[in-house]
C-alpha cells in the first residue's frame, strides 16, 4: 500500500529564544502524536530532518538525544541534505515503509538558528557549498544572486519582477498564524530594503528561523481508515554538482527537472492538475527558477507571471504557490521547511488551512531544493 | 583554526591558474559575510569563465573606481590574502581577479 501521511504539527517559527533545538523537537512531537491520537508505541522509527546542530551547537547523535527525550529504543535517523534535510526526511521515510521495514514512521525536521550572531549563521550555512566558493567569501545569498543577474539580464527583467515574489509570499503569510512574518510588503518596500548580495535585498532572501515540524507517515490500514489521509503518490530526490562552477546553465536547476520530470512520471499526474504547490523561495529568484524548472511555465516567462501575480491565492489562478507563506514569510528554519511545505499540503488537501484554504483541490506538490541546486526533492501528494 | 595541511593540499591546485585570463560571467557584492571574511565587506565576487573554459568564482581585488556592472569586463587571476587568520594559523592566501 501507498505512504499516507495522516497527521501534521508544527511549532511557531521565529525567533524562538526560550527554546533550544530539542526543546522544539519535544513540542512538535508531542503536538503531532497529540494531534493523531497516535501513542510513541505504535511509531516504528523515526527520521529527523537537521542541518546545523553538529556545526552551530555541537549537537550530534540526535538519534540517541530523541531517544533520550522519550525514553524509546526504535530506530531513528538523522537526515542531512542542507536545505533540503526535511524532504529528504520524508522521502527516506516513505522508503522505509515501502521497503516494509515499518509501517508507521515518525518524520520530525528541526532548526535552531537565531542563537548565534549572523555571521556565524551565514558560515554554517556556506558549509553547504563547494570549497572554492567558501574560500572566496561566498555566501548563499551570494549565489542565488550570481544566478539572478544572470536571470534579470537574460530575460530582460528588473528586480521588480523578483519583488512580486516576496510581496505574494508575504501576503499568504499574513493568513498562516505560525509563520514567522505575519504583515504584508510592498514591492517598493523589497525593492526598498537593504542589499544582502547585490542585486538581491533583505526582502528578496527567506530569514533566519527557529522552528519545527513533524508528520506521520504510515501504511497501516487500520490508521488510515480511522484518519484518512493523504497519499504520497510520489517522492523523488535528484543531484547535481554542488558548486555552481560546474553548471551549464546559471539560469536553472537540473535537480529540481530531473526529480519533478521523475515525479510526474510515477505519480500519472499532468502539471495541470496540480492546483497548490509549496516551492522553494529560499530567494526570490528561486521561485521563478521553480516555476520553470517544475515545468509549470516556460523558460523565461517566470519574471512575467510573477508580477502579475498569477499564484496569488486572492486572484484564484489555476495554480496557488505557496499558501504558507513560503520559506519568504513563513521562515526557514532549515531542516523544518521541507516537512512544513509537506504539512502545509496536508492541511489544504484535508481542508484545515483555516482563513488560507484554497477550494476544490485533489493534487499538491512540494519542492525542497539543498544548497544552490545541488539537491531538490520533489513530492506530489492526492487526497 | 584553519588546517595547515587543508591550505597546503589546496595551494598545490590553486598555483596553476595564477596569471590565467577570462572573461566575467556574473558578480555580485557581498554585504553579509562569513566571520572570517568581515573586515573586508562588502567585496565583490565575480563569476569568471577562463580562457581553457575552466569557470571559477573569486574576489575582485585592486579595483578602487566605483563600476556600475562587471559582466564582460575581462580579469587575470592573482594571489592574495583575504581570509582573516588568528596568530598562530597559517597564512590562507588565495585566488584572486583584478581587472585587466
Amino acid at each position: 500500500m501507498k505512504s499516507h501521511i495522516i497527521g501534521y504539527h508544527t511549532t511557531q517559527f521565529g525567533e524562538l529564544w526560550e527554546k533550544s533545538l530539542f526543546d522544539l523537537v519535544e513540542e512538535t512531537i508531542d503536538g503531532v502524536l497529540k494531534n493523531t491520537h497516535i501513542e510513541l508505541g505504535k511509531i516504528d522509527a523515526i527520521f529527523f530532518g537537521n542541518m546545523l546542530g553538529g556545526i552551530l551547537e555541537n549537537n550530534l547523535h540526535a538519534g540517541a538525544k530523541i531517544a533520550d527525550i522519550f525514553n524509546i529504543s526504535i530506530p531513528i535517523f538523522r537526515v542531512e541534505g542542507a536545505c533540503a534535510s526535511g524532504g529528504m526526511a520524508v522521502h527516506l521515510a516513505q522508503e522505509y515503509i515501502q521497503s516494509g521495514k515499518g509501517k508507521t514512521v515518525l518524520v520530525v525536521g528541526a532548526e535552531k538558528m537565531t542563537d548565534v550572531q549572523p555571521e556565524h549563521i551565514t558560515q554554517g550555512l556556506i558549509s553547504a557549498a563547494s570549497g572554492e566558493e567558501q574560500e572566496c567569501g561566498m555566501t548563499f545569498p551570494g549565489l542565488y544572486a550570481l544566478m539572478a543577474r544572470v536571470y534579470l539580464k537574460k530575460y530582460r527583467y528588473d528586480k521588480s519582477n523578483l519583488a512580486a515574489i516576496a510581496v505574494k509570499n508575504h501576503a499568504h503569510g499574513f493568513l498562516n498564524p505560525t509563520a514567522h512574518f505575519k504583515r504584508k510588503v510592498s514591492i517598493q518596500q523589497v525593492l526598498e530594503s537593504s542589499t544582502v548580495a547585490d542585486p538581491l535585498g533583505l526582502l528578496d532572501c527567506s530569514p533566519v528561523s527557529d522552528g519545527a515540524a513533524s508528520l506521520i507517515v504510515t501504511s497501516d490500514p487500520a490508521f488510515i481508515k480511522k484518519r484518512g489521509g493523504i497519499t504520497v503518490l510520489s517522492s523523488q530526490v535528484a543531484t547535481d554538482s554542488i558548486s555552481l562552477l560546474k553548471r551549464n546553465s546559471l539560469t536553472e536547476l537540473k535537480a529540481t527537472q530531473i526529480a519533478a520530470n521523475k515525479a510526474f512520471s510515477e505519480s500519472k499526474i499532468v502539471r495541470k492538475n496540480i492546483s497548490l504547490a509549496e516551492v522553494h523561495d529560499c530567494f526570490t529568484i528561486a521561485e521563478l527558477f521553480a516555476m520553470e524548472d517544475l515545468g509549470f511555465w516556460k523558460k523565461g516567462e517566470a519574471g512575467k507571471r510573477a508580477i502579475n501575480f498569477e499564484t496569488l491565492r486572492e486572484n484564484n489562478g489555476p495554480l496557488i504557490i505557496n499558501t504558507s507563506g513560503g520559506l519568504k514569510a513563513s521562515g526557514h528554519p532549515v531542516g523544518a521547511t521541507g516537512i512544513k511545505q509537506l504539512g502545509e499540503l496536508y492541511l489544504q488537501l484535508t481542508g484545515r488551512a483555516e482563513k488560507r484554504q484554497v477550494k476544490n483541490i485533489k493534487y499538491g506538490l512540494a519542492h525542497n531544493v539543498g544548497g544552490s541546486g545541488g539537491t531538490a526533492v520533489v513530492t506530489i501528494l492526492g487526497v | 583554526m584553519i588546517s595547515p595541511v587543508k591550505v597546503w593540499r589546496r595551494q598545490k591546485t590553486i598555483r596553476d591558474l595564477l596569471g590565467k585570463e577570462g572573461v566575467i560571467i556574473t558578480w555580485t557584492k557581498i554585504f553579509t559575510p562569513p566571520p572570517q571574511f568581515k573586515h573586508i565587506a562588502p567585496y565583490v565576487i565575480v563569476y569568471v569563465k577562463l580562457e581553457n573554459g575552466q569557470n571559477i568564482c573569486a574576489q575582485l581585488v585592486d579595483c578602487f573606481d566605483s563600476i556600475s556592472t562587471y559582466e564582460g569586463k575581462r580579469v587575470v587571476v592573482t594571489l592574495r590574502k583575504l581570509r582573516e587568520s588568528v596568530s598562530d594559523d597559517v597564512i590562507p592566501y588565495t585566488i584572486a581577479c583584478k581587472l585587466l
